[in-house]
């Protein structure tokens, strides 16, 4: 072992060039567990709770029309707190403040057509008055418009109530949406009452009609379960539920899909690294072939020749190992500092990244070592 | 492990009807019908012309290279029957080689050097960095312990050579042309040298096609053509 720590310190910057083949290898391995580590424990810890109680139901088919009773029947389902059922009744309509077409440069807009747990259930905050249950019964001609729309319009919560034209059709807005986290597209929607929107404008869009449920935390995925079958418990294949993916399941995903990915890659960058090292111990039994011979002639057997370079090709593994594995919590660090998450490195990652330098430079050395030890002294000094 | 007769270093030599060829299209009879027998304490010289076959009995001798066909004994065990590894540990423990180019570590001090037989006898770290230290001032380079090869004169990297083969305490030194590479001057040198040791009880062969050389050996072995006499 010390002939083989000696002899490598004889040619600094080839051991230097040799290691730096694992090390990039190893870096990259580190790297990618670390990153993985990270990023699927900053699932934990970002994880989007309003999207984690949000299940949303559709038609098997595409379209569909729900019960009149959906949302109740929904809403008596443990673990739901409230259920709406929507559709888009113009995906560009246009509104303005006059309804006289040359004095207003209309804004267009998606108008929704929206059950009484509408905006409840999609988590919408009104400044204003929402479009209760009232205002669904009577069919009166009521929105609550996003707030963006309204500075496109000039409206703020001052004007409250005011008219508006909606394709030409006099509407008031009772209410401005100024919060919507989990449906960002309703601050340049316009939301009427159902019933309005079918007097108003006709059946336009409510064979497509989609339902959605805030759920309490952890009551997502029973509730997605059970849903279909609560709406039509004749035919539950008619409605399709999506549930949020579960937090551990996401991870699980992360760590899955992107690490093997990566993970392949590393193995590749180390493999060619355990090749460099092979090529260089191959060079160096050839250039010492004459002391080989000296060492043979002098007493060594086969086997301290080939523990020499085995040896030697090992530790240079293990250098490979340990600068990959700085590199790598580097990298690891520099990528989590940037995006502002918490390290986090699996306990068994640095300590194991010189193991496996070595182990992968005692396998690449093996033949050039071979090789070595089957040198015959009187062939060898003749040289 | 190889056991040896106990007798204080000293060995006892002899070839009987030993044949090396080395094989191929137009095979080589390096050495024919080889007898020889070489006592414990002799000082030989070994002489012939450039391929007579002396370095093939020197390297039968230093038991490097193996025999075609004959007997080698050393004090009665036969050579040609022990395994490479057997062979291998017996050359460690018995014999000291002198090269015509040195073959010192360029990257290790002289110490580190003379050393090195020792590390592969199984010797302590300590033991072999005092007999290396007796070693290089036996051959009068105490104070050269630390030098690099590069920094040797030609005449110092052969007696750093010369105190690589004797700090084991072999039986027997094997010398191939040891002042082929040296002037006048550090040839009297090493061949005084040599001489000190053969008179302390060390056998010692010289090979060498010089002779001047081989003249100042009592006994002269002369090799021609593949053929031993002397």
């Amino acid at each position: 072992m010390a002939e083989a720590f000696a002899a490598m310190l004889q040619r600094p910057s080839r051991l230097f060039l040799t290691a730096l083949g694992v090390a990039v290898g190893i870096a990259s391995l580190v790297a990618t567990v670390g990153l993985t580590a990270t990023a699927s424990a900053q699932i934990g810890t970002d994880f989007n709770a309003l999207l984690a109680t949000q299940v949303g139901v559709g038609g098997a088919n595409g379209n569909a029309v729900f019960p009149s009773r959906a949302e109740s029947v929904v809403n008596a389902l443990p673990g739901v707190r409230a259920s709406g059922v929507w559709y888009v009744a113009d995906e560009n309509v246009n509104i303005g403040n006059s309804g006289i077409a040359f004095m207003y440069k209309p804004v267009q807009s998606r108008l929704v057509a929206a059950g009484p747990g509408y905006l409840a259930a999609d988590d919408l905050t009104v400044i204003g008055d929402p479009i209760g249950p009232v205002f669904q019964s009577s069919g009166a001609p009521v929105a609550d418009i996003g707030i963006g729309l309204g500075r496109q319009l000039g409206l703020d919560s001052h004007d409250l109530p005011t008219a508006i034209y909606a394709d030409g059709r006099v509407i008031t807005v009772i209410g401005l949406i100024d919060r919507a986290p989990s449906d960002p597209a309703a601050l340049a929607s316009i939301v009427v009452p159902e019933s309005a929107a079918r007097r108003m404008w006709g059946e336009t869009g409510a064979n497509s009609q989609s339902m959605i449920i805030r759920t309490n935390p952890g009551a997502a995925q029973v509730v997605s379960a059970e849903v279909a079958t609560a709406i039509d418990p004749t035919d539950p294949t008619a409605f399709v539920a999506s549930a949020p993916p579960n937090p551990s399941t996401f991870r699980a995903q992360i760590q899955g899909n992107v690490s093997s990915l990566f993970l392949g890659l590393a193995v590749v960058a180390l493999a060619v690294g355990g090749i460099g090292i092979a090529n260089m111990t191959l060079v160096a039994v050839l250039e010492r072939t004459a002391e080989i011979g000296l060492r043979r002639a002098i007493g060594a057997k086969r086997r301290h020749i080939l523990l020499q370079f085995v040896f030697e090709s090992g530790l240079t593994g293990f250098l490979g190992g340990i600068t990959g594995a700085c590199i790598g919590v580097m990298v690891t660090v520099g990528v989590a500092y940037s995006k502002t998450w918490a390290v986090t490195l699996p306990s068994w990652l640095i300590p194991s990244a010189p193991i496996i330098g070595f182990l992968v430079g005692i396998l690449a050395g093996l033949y050039p070592a071979l090789r070595a030890a089957s040198v015959e002294p009187v062939e060898a000094l003749r040289r | 492990m190889v056991k040896l007769p106990a007798s204080g270093g000293r060995r006892h030599y002899e070839f009987s009807r030993v044949c090396r060829t080395y094989a191929g299209a137009y095979p080589v009879h390096a050495l024919v019908e080889c007898d020889l027998a070489i006592n414990a304490g002799e000082y030989v010289s070994v002489v012939g012309t450039s391929g007579s076959g002396k370095s093939t009995l020197l390297n039968l001798l230093g038991m490097i290279d193996a025999p075609t066909s004959g007997s080698m004994l050393v004090d009665g065990v036969d050579i040609s029957e022990l395994s490479d590894s057997a062979r291998t540990e017996m050359r460690g423990r018995l014999i000291g080689f002198v090269f015509q180019s040195f073959h010192l570590l360029r990257h290790r001090t002289a110490l580190e050097n003379v050393s090195l037989p020792m590390i592969y006898q199984g010797v302590s770290r300590s033991e072999r960095f005092g007999r290396s230290t007796m070693a290089l001032e036996r051959v009068g380079l105490g104070h050269r312990m630390s030098a690099l090869p590069s920094t040797l004169s030609g005449g110092e990297a052969q007696r750093v050579a010369i105190a690589r083969a004797v700090a084991g305490k072999p039986g027997i030194l094997l010398c191939d042309e040891p002042t082929g590479n040296l002037d006048q001057g550090n040839t009297e040198q090493v061949m005084s040298l040599l001489e000190e040791l053969n008179a302390d009880g060390l056998t010692v062969v010289v090979v060498s096609h010089d002779e001047s050389v081989a003249r100042r050996a009592p006994r002269v072995v002369r090799v021609s053509d593949g053929v031993v006499s002397g």
